[in-house]
């Protein structure tokens, strides 16, 4: 009869051995990994992705895993081929979900067991997302390659396009879904900048079920209006970054005043209407007596719009200069 | 005890119950197998399917780098891992505390373990953004710093059980603040802070393991070895002095311990909350107030149920993973209320 | 045996005992008397290392307890305080803890531990209720437990903070029999009492406390003699004998201030 005392020590032996040999077993990949990988001489591509690695890809990637909706499309866009997306590829309405493809859970919780069923070789993540950084230690361990991208604005969509398109060599597509689609910016800002009169005052808002805030440089959007040419109010009244207050935009009465939503749009829209839309000055502003308060399209201004930049470039520049425009 | 009545419904022979030394060895013999069995379901079992002849083979060190085998090793086996040491390690953490401090609902929370985590990741991720390696180390000293703060307050004030627990929460609020400060002046901090907060054991790698599996491996060794001695601190400071405990010393160990043992896991599992404070009891239940067997049926207990729900968490809406520490709080909730609704007839013949 | 010099003791800084010098002698049954506050429970409390005095001397056979290590005082010194916890425990396991310091590092009770704590279960006739929760007892049953677990420390010396208080008359005088009882063993038993008519009648000496300071120690009829508990605690007290087959009791009435 085992005493009671030897069955806690029989228990710390067993999960010892687990402990010793999976962690044996992993030394052993690694050096089975490293053996595989000494018979290729001549790397097919090297870059440095957004956190300042160098990542190596000795060939060409077969299956990639791509763990943000918008860089799925950037793939695509590039002429390459997704096996493992994130469920946002749906909900902003990228692409279909093929046969050949499968969801490998969210951007905030990407299920690993899910992304090494497929077997990739190369995998795409952004490094705002904390688990996404915890995932990539088994990558390195495994010897599966990935890359970190940022993308925020235009210029950011345009090299990570460079990037793919050198890998999937389809160069063509690089200058059809993005060098084209730059030349359409600088001819719209080039237009603008000829003809425009005066500097045009703008807010930018972005609304979610349960508030509003003014949104400044750190944002596409915005981005995209000051290069258009205007003056965003939420610069000389940093207060509205936080929560929006009709008495400062009153002072200001901006010419535009754009709306993106997040998360539920027709909740985002009620909590407007039940918010800041309920000052009776609200009425008395130039933008709202002059129809010029407007809701934006998200797939133009809050999700990336990649290859659609350009659009959402002559959007808004049709809007704010009907004049030049039309 | 109302574990004994259900016991002989199942017909259990009184003889087993009645002699406590095989009552504890069934006791621990059930649970032990339990969590084998979780074990073997653990490595079955994720989002997707692969059959037993696989698992044996990829366990088995074929060699052969199938996805199965990736998935095997590198996803399944650390996870069970990672339960099992976040399970034992938070459950002898609050166990502890709760004897040390005579509270029946004190949680690694009251020592500051958690602020102090929270406090310390914060900075990292501010002030260090893409280094994602030191955010384990930020989380472990934090919980550590806080702990070692916390008894110094209490101990100006004698530190008595009642002053520990006054001193955690006012140095957990301080910290608190202290973190609000750092979010507000670095917003971009918040977002990759959920699932710290949350607690999850995804991408948890058998390197992430190694250093803070051996910390509460020793910890539960050395606590075991001292549970007589926390048998005696339970019976009052004034009694234990006379006979021959030294209560300082003896309180302010179990404290070190509970927080290396807490701290740890917070290092590689976030915040999970509730193991620390539910196992503890129904440990208590099972097997009574002796801490030399409380000790490793909480591990057991522990274990099992942060495997349980690590298992629910990887596969119940596939591929999509819940965060473990929200199918923690489903089940250890309502258990909880349970708990204290039951509390007052509990009291006495507990 | 155990020897005070010049202790003076308190919590906080504050000094609730000064100057004081006393001895107690192996084998004898001494009383402490005194109004509340007046330090008994922090005189017994530092005589037996639970608090450290501000200054002064305690010396055990020679050596000062301050010296010694916890283990080594806790085999020749025990202490029951007032207010107890009624922890969650069996009445066997809560008498086993009076072996602690004779436990070594495994922490297994010996044959040795085993057979003092059978000793003491028979000793206090609770044999029968060992394997009885602690919380399923009375205040007298109770009270027999700790005093079986502290007969099992087997120590020289305890010392008691008022063992009888909240009992019922029973059990009150069964525990002051089972204090004989320590004393025929040849211990030691230093007790704070607040029954004056059980210090006057149980004890070998009385020690009368007042404001931190020793009134009269001397052998309980010389302390009834001087008067001094009369002064002190403002009350008239008469010594009577029911016949001849019992021994002298006191007994205590109000005195006005006129």
């Amino acid at each position: 009869m085992i005493s009671k005392k030897k069955i806690p020590f029989l228990l710390l032996v067993l999960i010892l051995t687990l402990i010793t040999s999976a962690c044996s077993k992993e030394t052993n990949n690694e050096e089975q990994l490293n053996v595989e990988q000494q018979g290729a001489e001549e790397n097919y591509y090297t870059f440095s992705d957004a956190l300042g690695a160098e990542v190596v890809l000795e060939n060409k990637p077969e299956r990639v895993v791509s763990l943000v909706g918008s860089y799925s499309e950037t793939w695509v866009l590039a002429g390459g081929n997704v096996v493992g997306v994130t469920d946002d590829v749906q909900k902003e309405g990228r692409m279909e979900i093929t046969d050949d493809m499968q969801i490998v859970g969210t951007v905030k919780e990407p299920s690993l067991e899910g992304i090494l069923s497929l077997n990739p070789d190369f995998v795409i993540l952004t490094p705002d997302v904390d688990n996404q950084l915890k995932i990539v230690e088994t990558f390195k361990q495994l010897n599966i390659n990935y890359a970190f991208f940022k993308v925020e604005e235009f210029e950011d969509y345009l090299n990570m396009l460079n990037i793919c398109t050198d890998i999937t060599g389809r160069k063509d597509l690089y200058e059809e879904k993005g060098i084209k689609i730059k030349k359409d910016i600088d001819d719209i800002l080039s237009k603008v900048e000829g003809a425009k009169k005066e500097e045009l005052k703008v807010l930018f808002v972005r609304a979610f079920s349960s508030g509003a805030k003014a949104k400044k440089d750190d944002n596409m959007t915005c981005t995209m209006l000051n290069n258009l040419g205007t003056v965003n109010i939420a610069a000389q009244h940093p207060s509205l970054l936080e929560d929006l207050s009709i008495e400062e935009i009153i002072k200001e009465d901006p010419d535009f005043i754009f709306v993106t939503t997040m998360g539920d749009e027709q909740k985002a829209i009620e909590a407007l209407k039940n918010g800041i839309e309920t000052n009776p000055a609200w009425k008395s502003l130039s933008a709202v007596e002059n129809d010029r308060y407007i809701i934006l399209p998200k797939e133009l201004f809050h999700y990336k719009p990649n290859a659609k930049w350009g659009e959402s470039y002559r959007y808004l520049a049709k809007i704010i200069y009907p004049e030049i425009f039309n | 005890m109302k574990a004994i009545d259900t016991l002989q419904k199942l017909s259990i022979p009184k003889s087993l119950i009645n002699n406590k030394k095989s009552y504890n060895f069934f006791v621990i013999s059930f649970l032990l197998t339990l969590l084998l069995v979780l074990i073997f379901i653990s490595i079955c079992v994720g989002s997707s399917s692969i059959e037993i002849s696989d698992i044996l083979k990829a366990i088995s060190n074929n060699g052969n780098l199938t996805s199965e085998y990736k998935i095997i090793n590198y996803v399944r086996i650390p996870r069970t891992l990672s339960a099992i040491i976040a399970g034992s390690g938070l459950a002898v953490s609050g166990l502890i505390l709760q004897s040390v401090l005579n509270n029946a609902l004190a949680s690694p929370t009251i020592i500051g373990v958690n602020s102090g985590a929270g406090l310390f990741t914060a900075l990292a991720t501010a002030f260090l953004p893409a280094n994602f390696g030191i955010m384990p180390i930020a989380a472990f000293l934090g919980a550590f710093l806080a702990t070692i703060i916390v008894y110094y307050v209490a101990r100006k004030t004698g530190a008595s059980r009642m002053t520990i627990i006054l001193a955690g929460v006012a140095v957990s609020s301080l910290i608190g603040a202290m973190t609000d400060t750092v979010l507000i002046l670095f917003p971009d901090t918040v977002i990759s802070r959920t699932s710290f907060i949350i607690g999850g054991l995804s991408g948890v790698t058998m390197s992430r393991l190694l250093v803070p599996g051996i910390i509460i491996f020793g910890s539960l060794i050395v606590t075991f070895i001292f549970g007589y001695d926390l048998n005696v601190l339970s019976l009052g400071d004034q009694t234990s002095k006379s006979l021959g405990l030294n209560v300082d010393k003896t309180r302010f160990l179990f404290i070190i311990l509970s927080s290396l043992l807490s701290g740890s896991v917070i290092s590689f599992a976030g915040l999970l909350g509730f193991i620390g404070l539910i196992v503890p009891h129904i440990s208590r239940l099972i097997v009574g107030y002796d801490n030399r067997i409380l000790i490793p049926t909480s591990v057991l207990i522990g274990s099992s149920f942060a495997l349980f729900c690590d298992i629910l968490a990887r596969t119940l809406f596939a591929p999509y993973e819940v965060p473990v520490g929200i199918i923690m709080s489903f089940l250890g909730s309502p258990f909880f209320i349970y708990l204290l609704l039951n509390k007052k007839r509990r009291l006495i013949y507990d | 045996m155990i020897k005070l010099n010049n202790v003076t003791s308190g919590y906080m800084g504050i000094k609730i005992i000064k100057n004081i010098s006393l001895s107690f002698d192996k084998g004898k049954i001494i009383s402490i008397i005194g109004k509340n506050g007046c330090g008994k429970t922090t005189l017994l409390k530092t005589a037996s290392k639970i608090i450290e005095p501000y200054s002064g001397d305690i010396l055990l056979k020679g050596k000062n307890i301050f010296d010694m290590t916890s283990k080594e005082t806790a085999k020749l010194i025990s202490y029951l305080p007032q207010n107890r916890d009624i922890p969650n425990i069996r009445v066997y396991d809560l008498v086993m803890h009076g072996r602690f310091p004779y436990l070594g590092f495994p922490r297994i009770p010996a044959y040795e531990d085993k057979i003092k704590v059978q000793e003491a279960l028979y000793m206090l006739e609770i044999e029968k209720y060992k394997n009885k929760n602690l919380r399923g007892l009375s205040g007298g049953q109770r009270q027999k437990v700790y005093i079986a677990m502290v007969l099992a420390q087997d120590t020289d010396i305890v010392f008691l903070d008022e063992p009888t208080t909240y009992l019922d008359i029973n059990h009150q005088l069964e525990i002051l029999e089972i204090v004989k009882n320590l004393k025929y063993m040849g211990k030691t038993v230093v007790m704070v009492i607040h029954d004056l008519n059980s210090s006057l009648t149980f004890s070998d000496m009385v020690c009368l406390m007042d404001k931190g300071e020793i009134i009269i120690y001397d052998k309980p009829q010389t302390v009834y003699e001087s008067g001094e508990i009369e002064k002190i605690f403002n009350i008239n007290c008469h010594e009577v004998c029911a016949s001849d087959k019992y021994e002298k009791q006191y007994i205590f009435s109000y005195a006005s201030n006129l």
